[in-house]
């Protein structure tokens, strides 16, 4: 049965193959579909893989590596084509395939009016390819492989509309950041050969625990370097700043690239190499610390974008944010669980914004949105549930796998007040940024009186449906997630950890910031009636208090926006955008000067033969 | 008395029919009549038996005259890319030489001159025949350079490269002198021997003698400080022509860097050691980042030519049966990538307009799509992309050297391998995202197409499937 | 004894040698050039080497030199073409070498004058004659001779390629 798993690679590899290679050939919608039955044959198998897995008892699950052919073979080291089959890379590939697929599907009708419709499948399955390569791979050779072929993916697909200028320079930028990551990420594995002598996941997780002490140098150069790829790929602090930029691509990308699956390809990373990490607590807390940071910095920014697809991008940051804290205290299944959810509702919200931008002829300023909830009805109920999945309204997926990280990151292995306390206040964050874009794009009345917004069509809305339906009720697979993973996490499943007092407060804090949304986007005088009708009794205390909006205004949303606007400008364009242009620039400069010193005369040439070989005697007779 | 020579002409059997064969082509091209293609085919035909006669000896390693010759895997191998760089360069000029009126007689019989030279130079074991080969060598491409009498171009690149040449060959000559004047010996093996003892080690001129050879191999194999002829040479020369110097000159003077230093001078590793770990990292980012600003395709493919010595000198300082072998997988693969690479820019050339620059390349991949596949083939291979050649053969060469635990040396590798990528997709960019420009005008004839498949089959097979060769690579 | 003959011949060939360099016009180069190898014919006879003292000079100061010549007055060099032009230079580069130089000059003699040179090789009666030479050359070093020949013809069709008047 598990060989047949080579057809989760095979089956995208081929819709590839064919679309960019007879993709002009292909009747438009044959190639979409073709495309979608590609994706969904892989989800198929991996269900497959998972009723396999099934019938084996927990302990056997693991460690199902399967080769395809012996690819190199010399002294001292092989390399082998194969696969690795357990708990974690079928969880995760339900989600790539299986959300994959839904997006698969919407891109349908998205790209309906595309000329390029077959180019834009074909790289979609190729990225799903990309995917499956770095999940599914057996060792660090193949995810490394994986890791620049998403990345790849990743840069097409920004740069998909290459006649938008924005677009193509987004696209480089990400390709940019990623190999950064990718670099470090080889530089790890060499390391890891090196004191291994083996990239196998197997032999080398087996080894990691007795061929350290927690903390050594080495240990933690490797994890620090794994980390930078995590980093750069799923755009944490400090290598963040192309996932924005990113939302030039074509909506579905973002929903499928840059919310459910690849960029949380590093939470994998960490969860996948949870026998190194554990050696290095030092590097724990790092994680831990970068993705809590990153949390509130994202999170913050996200209250004061005004580009409907901005906001959720860099809530999706904000969000990989607690997926690392988990990971980085040591609940690794509770930050799976966490990618799980927010895959579901992510991916629901972008679809929505998509749908949105469809019904509204590529508009994504929510300042000119408005009143949407009427004319696009089944958008405006998914987005609404997204949304309060999004927040961590209780019952929903959200609040399920939030609440639990943030219960870890007090009482989690490494956990502590200060990670609990910033995680709380990223919680707020969350609920207000999510809920003022929700006013913003639905409610009160329609600031552009000459759009004509339309519903999106079936294939569109479908998928809308079935993603509703998992952030409602995803949350309650959470004991299934967890059990289900622990073999890969040395049998641990984490506790529940009964502490109302913590709890309520984390609840409190997403209503709070969810309140916050409808107090000062609710209250504006088009919008009273609606808002005196849906939240009565809130409405009744705010509009007595009528004049605490100026105070809001001064003490929160003043502050805020300067926090977040500081944010954005220095931080982001100064910082960190600076250093990499520079970067560029003085490459570029070095090249220059190399080529100014080839100045083509010879007896120069000549001289600089005899400057370099004295050169060279002087180093070596003095070394 | 005189004692009797030892002779063994059966070891010497591919030089000696290739030398027979070229002067056959000399011969021939007198008496045909406005027709040379026959001589292609003596060309290639001598070529061919060359390839076979190199296994007239199958016991290797066989060692003869006195020791300064010797038959084993690795000469074998390298003559087997020797003949095939050298038929794969004639076959590229069928077009080229026609296109530019070039007289065929004398430039086949040249290339086939400079093969007798290579396949000397890596099966000597003999400073004096070293030296011998290099001369063999670089007389024929001075020549081959600027055999386009009219073009100032091709003028400029002979005279630059014979100039500079004189001068390394100088600093070669010398440092084998001060060798010789340490040891005693010209023979390989009796400088190992030599070296063995502790008097003769500690002589200063041996210092001087193995950074003077340093300087000669670092010219003939273009590493930095002894580049800078590189470029312009590359560029200038004919187009074949610098494929065919990018190759299998190189590939030769590698062999004999290689034999010289791991065979006659392991003892004084510790020093050379250190010297070729600087000058190859410094060689690999002179090389990367030079190639980046570049706009001339054949500029770039220079530079590119200059990284990929600093990774071949890798091969060097990791020693070691698996380093030779790696050598061997290399340079093999990097043949087939840069003729295919080459191929392609010839074939986008035409009479009076050779199209070197990059803006030419605009829009080929929609064009003349399989012509654009084929060229991002080669080009991501040159980058080390897998599952290409170039991946399989750099990370052979990156693992003998870990294998011996040259770790940074390997890290600072990898990086340039990423630094490189941009350069090569830049190339890619311009074919698959920029508009053409102009019509192309590409006649392929069957000739090219069969150096195109060669080299896509050769690409892509020691990329998927390297067991094969690996396991004739290895001793 | 020898040291006698040794130093003022050394000398002079030193001397000639920066003459090559410094001098102003390229027949005096040439000529300096001559009195340079008839020198170092001179060093080679001390050093017992007859046969390649004699070589030296029919090769290079009779035939080459000869050749230079030749070529130089052929080229028909007008008034201020006899003189060498100053081209292009890289001061700082040059400099910089020159110094290194010094640095390991300064080193080399450092590291040789501890060396004792007061016990010369002996060599056999026979060392350095023709007769010794023609052997080397006809069993120790047949294959390179042997392979000179190759290198030569190249080098002839390559000049012919090259100097042909009919340019195709």
């Amino acid at each position: 049965m598990y060989s047949l798993s080579w057809l989760i690679l095979l089956l995208p590899l081929t819709g590839f193959l064919s679309l960019s290679w007879f993709g002009k050939r292909f009747p438009k919608l044959l190639g979409g579909w073709f495309a979608c039955a590609m994706v969904g044959g892989a989800f198929l198998v991996t269900l497959l893989m998972l009723a396999q897995l099934y019938s084996e008892s927990p302990a056997d699950r693991l460690n199902h590596v399967q080769t395809l052919y012996p690819w190199i073979v010399s002294e001292g080291f092989s390399l082998n084509l194969s696969i690795l089959i357990d708990p974690l890379s079928v969880f995760m590939l339900l989600i790539v395939t299986g959300v994959g697929f839904l997006i698969h599907v919407y891109s349908i009708g998205y790209m309906h009016h595309d000329k390029e419709f077959n180019r834009f499948f074909a790289y979609m399955n190729l990225f799903i390819f990309a995917m499956s390569v770095l999940v599914l791979a057996a060792d660090f050779f193949f995810l490394i492989v994986g890791w620049a072929l998403v990345g790849l993916a990743s840069y097409l697909l920004i740069g998909f509309w290459t006649e938008k200028k924005s677009a193509v320079l987004a696209a480089r930028k990400a390709f940019v950041m990623n190999v950064i990551g990718d670099v470090g990420m080889l530089i790890a594995a060499f390391m890891i050969f090196e004191h291994f002598g083996s990239l196998n996941y197997v032999d080398v997780f087996k080894a990691a625990p007795t061929a350290f002490f927690p903390n050594d140098d080495s240990i933690l150069l490797i994890t620090f370097l794994l980390l930078v790829g995590a980093f750069a790929k799923s755009a944490q602090i400090p290598l963040h700043t192309w996932l924005p930029d990113a939302m030039e691509g074509p909506t579905p990308v973002s929903a499928l690239i840059h919310a459910a699956t690849m960029v949380t390809a590093g939470v994998y990373l960490v969860a996948r190499c949870n026998a190194l990490f554990t050696m290095a607590p030092f590097t724990m807390y790092l994680i831990a610390s970068v993705g809590v940071i990153t949390a509130i910095v994202a999170g913050s920014i996200g209250m004061v974008q005004y580009d409907i697809k901005r906001v959720i991008a860099y809530s999706t940051m904000s969000q990989i944010g607690f997926m690392f804290l988990a990971v980085g205290v040591g609940v690794y299944s509770v930050g799976m669980f966490h990618l799980m959810t927010h895959a579901f509702f992510k991916a629901l919200l972008f679809l929505g914004a998509g749908s949105v931008i469809h019904g509204m002829a590529d508009e994504q300023d929510i300042r000119k949105m408005g009143g949407l909830r009427y004319a696009m009805p089944i958008t405006f109920i998914t987005f609404l549930i997204a949304s309060l999945a999004l927040a961590g309204f209780p019952l929903t997926a959200g609040f399920f796998s939030k609440e639990e990280i943030v219960m870890n990151a007090y009482h989690g292995q490494y956990g502590n007040f200060v990670f609990w306390g910033l995680a709380v206040i990223a919680v707020g964050m969350t609920g207000f940024y999510t809920f003022r874009l929700f006013f913003y794009t639905f409610m009160g009345k329609s600031r552009t009186p000459e759009a004509k917004p339309h519903e999106s069509p079936l294939v569109m809305t479908a998928p809308l449906m079935i993603l509703a339906g998992l952030s409602l009720l995803g949350g309650f697979l959470g004991p299934w997630v967890h059990s289900f993973l622990s073999p890969v996490f040395g049998g641990a499943v984490p506790m529940h950890h009964d502490d109302a007092m913590l709890e309520i407060i984390a609840v409190a804090a997403a209503m709070g910031g969810i309140i916050a949304a409808v107090a000062i986007y609710m209250t504006g005088k088009d919008q009273l009636a609606f808002a005196k009708q849906m939240l009565a009794p809130i409405y009744e205390a705010l509009y007595n208090k009528y004049y605490i909006d100026e105070i809001y205004d001064f003490l929160i949303v003043k502050p805020v926006k300067a926090i977040g606007k500081f944010m954005e400008e220095r931080a982001e364009k100064l910082g960190i955008d600076f250093s990499v242009d520079e970067v560029g620039r003085q490459v570029r400069e070095v090249s220059r000067g190399i080529s100014i010193w080839q100045s083509g005369k010879v007896r120069i040439y000549a001289l600089n033969m005899v400057a370099g070989m004295v050169t060279i005697l002087l180093f070596v007779i003095f070394m | 008395m005189i004692a009797a020579p030892e002779i063994d002409l059966i070891s010497l059997a591919p030089v000696l029919v290739l030398s027979v064969f070229t002067m056959l082509v000399m011969l021939i091209d007198l008496f045909v009549g406005k027709n040379k293609s026959v001589l292609v085919f003596v060309a290639l035909t001598g070529l061919l038996l060359a390839a076979v006669s190199s296994f007239a000896k199958t016991d290797w390693p066989v060692s003869s005259f006195g020791g300064s010759y010797v038959v084993d895997h690795m000469s074998v191998f390298f003559t087997m890319i020797f003949c095939l760089s050298s038929g794969l360069a004639i076959l590229l000029s069928v077009d080229y030489n026609k296109r530019e009126n070039i007289r065929v007689g004398e430039y086949y019989s040249l290339i086939m001159f400079c093969t007798v030279g290579m396949i000397i130079l890596a099966s000597s074991t003999d400073l004096i025949m070293i030296f011998l080969g290099i001369e063999i060598v670089s007389l024929c491409l001075y020549v081959l350079a600027g055999i386009r009498r009219g073009d100032t171009r091709s003028n400029e690149a002979a005279l630059k490269y014979f100039l500079l040449g004189a001068f390394a060959t100088g600093f070669l000559l010398y440092g084998m002198t001060l060798l010789y004047g340490a040891t005693g010996t010209t023979k390989l093996a009796g400088i190992a021997e030599a070296l063995s003892h502790a008097e003769v080690l500690s002589q200063p001129i041996l210092v001087m003698g193995v950074v003077l050879l340093i300087a000669g191999f670092g010219f003939k194999v273009a590493s930095v400080p002894f580049h800078m002829w590189t470029p312009d040479v590359y560029q200038g020369a004919p187009t074949p022509v610098t494929a065919f110097m990018a190759v299998g000159p190189k590939a030769a003077a590698f062999a004999a860097f290689f034999r010289v230093f791991t065979t006659a001078m392991p003892e004084l590793a510790p020093t050379w050691e250190v010297l070729l770990s600087i000058i190859a990292v410094t060689t690999m980012f002179v090389g990367n980042l030079g190639a980046i600003m570049q706009t001339n395709i054949k500029r770039l493919l220079a530079y590119s030519s200059i990284s990929h010595a600093g990774y071949i000198l890798i091969a060097i300082i990791a020693k070691g049966s698996l380093a030779t072998s790696a050598l061997l997988f290399y340079m093999l693969s990097y043949t087939f990538m840069t003729f295919g690479a080459f191929s392609i820019v010839i074939l986008l050339g035409r009479a009076g307009k050779e199209n070197l620059e990059l803006e030419d390349y605009s829009g080929l991949g929609f064009k003349a799509p399989l012509l654009g596949l084929a060229m991002s083939v080669f080009l991501l291979s040159l980058g080390g992309l897998p599952p290409l050649a170039g991946f399989v053969a750099k990370f052979y060469i990156f693992q003998a050297a870990l294998n011996e635990g040259y770790v940074i040396l390997v890290v600072l590798a990898v990086l340039n391998s990423a630094i490189s990528l941009y350069y090569y997709l830049k190339v890619i960019v311009f074919m698959y995202m920029k508009e053409p420009k102009g019509d192309f005008q590409i006649s392929l004839t069957p000739i090219t197409l069969i150096i195109i498949i060669i080299g896509l089959i050769g690409t892509v097979q020691l990329g998927l499937f390297p067991g094969p060769v690996i396991s004739l690579a290895h001793p | 004894m020898e040291l006698l003959i040794f130093y003022p011949l050394a000398l002079v060939s030193v001397i000639l040698a920066l003459f090559v360099v410094f001098n102003k016009s390229p027949i005096g180069s040439a000529v300096c050039l001559i009195g340079m190898m008839l020198g170092l014919a001179g060093v080679f006879i001390l050093l017992q080497a007859h046969f390649l003292a004699i070589l030296q000079i029919i090769v290079y100061a009779g035939a080459i030199m000869v050749l230079f010549m030749f070529v130089i007055m052929l080229l028909n060099l007008k008034d201020d073409d006899t003189k060498w032009k100053i081209r292009e230079r890289n001061i700082f580069l040059s400099s910089a070498t020159g110094v290194l130089i010094v640095g390991i000059l300064y080193k080399i003699i450092d590291v040789t004058t501890d060396t004792k040179f007061d016990s010369p090789a002996t060599v056999p009666d026979n060392f350095g004659t023709v007769e010794v030479v023609g052997t080397a050359l006809f069993t120790d070093f047949v294959l390179p001779f042997e392979v000179a020949s190759i290198l030569l013809l190249a080098a002839m069709v390559g000049a012919v390629v090259l100097a042909k008047s009919k340019v195709d």
